[in-house]
């Protein structure tokens, strides 16, 4: 018996087969543990971080480093001021954070949307665009922006406008506002086309599918550009410099009023300290705003899979 | 065996039908008329323009860029339950855009948007021509909400939703499956759960045609016996119109086998005109 006939190998075709050598092995393992490095240098860096933090930032926590002297309920209803205590700057930041993020909601996710769903291409061109230029805008500049903004209104509509909590959440939200555009156009965009095309052939309008099918699907996605944004809010330091955050102000007395703020407590705490219990309780600041973002982070994420848990089913996280 | 396209008493009436995209046609110049029941097996070779011509009926071909859709589609009211009169007269004006009498799918001034001023008209047409889909494509949710949601949104809130949801979950054969988790994700259910549950979705918004794109492609044996019993009892009251790419199917189910190439209906055959070698030959010939 004679076996098929062994074709010869054909002239035009380049040579490809790997060597006998161990180049393309060793390569391989190169990538591979350049790739685990780089994984441990992000854990690495971030654990020592935390871990110096926490070093430096446990020991001062405590009701003297938020309250000072003063009685925590008296502080807490605004009864008595703080001067020692860094409450007033944690109550400044979350009422920053909470009018940023309640500023730049509606239009980031609204403009998200439209650029996935509804934009034609040239829209979809000029408002990316757009997007990708106010993104790229340093947060100085946006409080150059806001400050501006109060110049140009004192000398004409409202003399007596000034710096405050509104036009430092406005100028925030503006900062953030390109994550969160992103990150839900490409939550979206993300979907699959069948999910659009199921809905149309069920007789829904473009609007239920966008509203009722693809919004509450791209839920995770979207939230994740809101924590993004809420997390830029917080530690943001050079927007509120120049918009109207001050080192004593107490809390909050209103939109139009000057604040505090946690960033700028510790910027202002580790450029000018005297003591270094003064520097231990900057440090202890800096812990508490690391606490405040992953309590936001987790307050999301709980929000997140609540929401998810009602949309897909009741098993969808088993 | 000669492509007989005019029914005395139609379910739905195409002439003439052209659908490009970007310019390029992929269904030209097609004419057929769907009974008033019964089952129509498109067979053909892979892009004859088959798919293309099914989403044309619903004017789903509009959801793809570059569309554009010539000729006309007409849809006589009344395939089901008496809702309409014999002749094609409807009882009450329908909301899909057309003059009286039988609903012009494509409307008098050709087609429009989607999310066109129409949109209202496209969702009523889109309920009464309902589609299944190739591959199983359930929505993101749980199967309750798989099927109470579109009812919800198409037809409004209706007191007796839960019972329509057994009736139709009863009639896909999927209740006793599925009715200690029908609020868990419509995801976990298999292959062939998922298609009945797509069937079943469609079924909720009672439509008067039905309108099948390889419903079983993705299905075992067993499964895609289920759907085709499921099939013929469906098309006992309504038109069924279903691509496939097996003549075992097309033989099992159809009344009518249409042979679909270069964009257009070719020729047709009955089951008597297949019941002998001479037909199938005929039948094989035709799809080579």
């Amino acid at each position: 018996m004679t076996g098929r006939p062994i074709s010869p190998e054909p002239r035009h075709l380049p040579d490809r087969r790997i060597p006998s050598g161990a180049r393309p092995r060793t390569r391989e393992h190169v990538l591979t543990v350049a790739a685990w490095l780089a994984a441990v240098l992000v854990v690495s860096v971030a654990a020592v971080g935390c871990a110096y933090l926490l070093w430096r930032g446990v020991p001062t926590l405590g009701r003297a480093l938020f309250f000072g002297d003063t009685p925590p309920l008296l502080a807490m209803a605004g009864l008595r001021p703080v001067w020692d205590g860094i409450w007033p700057a944690c109550a400044g930041s979350l009422y920053l954070v909470g009018l940023a993020t309640l500023l730049v909601l509606g239009p980031g996710v609204g403009c998200g949307i439209y650029l996935a769903e509804y934009a034609g291409p040239r829209a979809r061109r000029h408002l990316g665009l757009a997007v990708e230029l106010l993104a790229g805008v340093p947060s100085i500049v946006m409080g150059l922006f806001g400050f501006t903004l109060i110049l140009v209104l004192r000398r004409t509509f409202v003399p007596q406008a000034n710096t405050c909590l509104l036009l430092a959440a406005g100028c925030l939200a503006l900062l953030v506002l390109p994550p969160l555009v992103v990150s839900t156009r490409a939550a979206l965009e993300s979907l699959p086309h069948g999910l659009r095309l199921t809905g149309a052939a069920l007789g829904l309008t473009r609007e239920q599918i966008v509203f009722r099918v693809l919004l509450p699907e791209a839920g995770r996605g979207i939230l994740g550009g809101v924590m993004l944004a809420m997390g830029r809010a917080a530690e943001d330091t050079a927007v509120i410099l120049l918009t109207g955050v001050v080192a004593n102000a107490g809390l909050p007395a209103g939109l139009l009023a000057k604040f505090e703020a946690l960033p700028f407590t510790i910027y202002y705490t580790a450029a000018q300290y005297q003591t270094e219990d003064e520097l231990a309780r900057g440090f202890g600041a800096a812990l508490v705003l690391l606490a405040l973002s992953g309590s936001m982070m987790l307050g999301a994420g709980a929000l997140q899979r609540v929401m998810e848990r009602r949309h897909k089913g009741e098993d969808a996280w088993n | 065996m000669e492509l007989n396209i005019r029914d005395p008493e139609p379910g739905l009436r195409v002439t003439g039908l052209r659908v490009s995209f970007h310019g390029r046609p992929a269904v030209e110049d097609a004419s057929l008329d769907l009974p008033r029941t019964g089952v129509t097996v498109l067979l053909g070779r892979s892009g004859s323009g088959k798919t293309t011509f099914l989403r044309a009926l619903n004017r789903l071909n509009e959801c793809f860029p570059g569309c554009e859709t010539t000729g006309s589609i007409l849809l006589y009211p009344g395939g089901r339950g008496g809702e309409g009169l014999a002749d094609g007269t409807p009882t009450t004006p329908c909301g899909v855009p057309g003059p009286d009498g039988p609903c012009d799918v494509l409307g008098p001034s050709g087609p429009c948007d989607v999310l066109g001023p129409s949109g209202p008209a496209l969702t009523e047409l889109r309920r009464r021509v309902g589609m299944v889909f190739q591959t199983p494509n359930v929505l993101p949710m749980s199967i309750r909400r798989n099927l109470l949601l579109p009812l919800e949104l198409v037809r409004g809130q209706l007191p007796d939703a839960p019972a329509r949801m057994q009736a139709v979950l009863t009639d896909v054969g999927l209740w006793d499956d599925v009715r200690q988790r029908l609020d868990r994700p419509a995801a976990q259910l298999s292959g062939g759960q998922q298609q009945r549950l797509c069937l079943a979705r469609m079924l909720i918004l009672q439509p008067d045609i039905l309108l099948l794109d390889e419903p079983t492609a993705s299905l075992d044996a067993a499964t895609t016996r289920d759907v085709e019993h499921l099939v013929r009892r469906l098309a006992a009251d309504r038109p069924v119109l279903m691509v496939s790419h097996s003549l075992g199917q097309a033989l099992r189910l159809a009344d009518r086998v249409v042979i679909f190439a270069n964009g257009r209906p070719q020729r047709e055959f009955t089951p008597a005109d297949l019941g002998g070698d001479a037909g199938r030959d005929a039948l094989m010939q035709a799809l080579l």
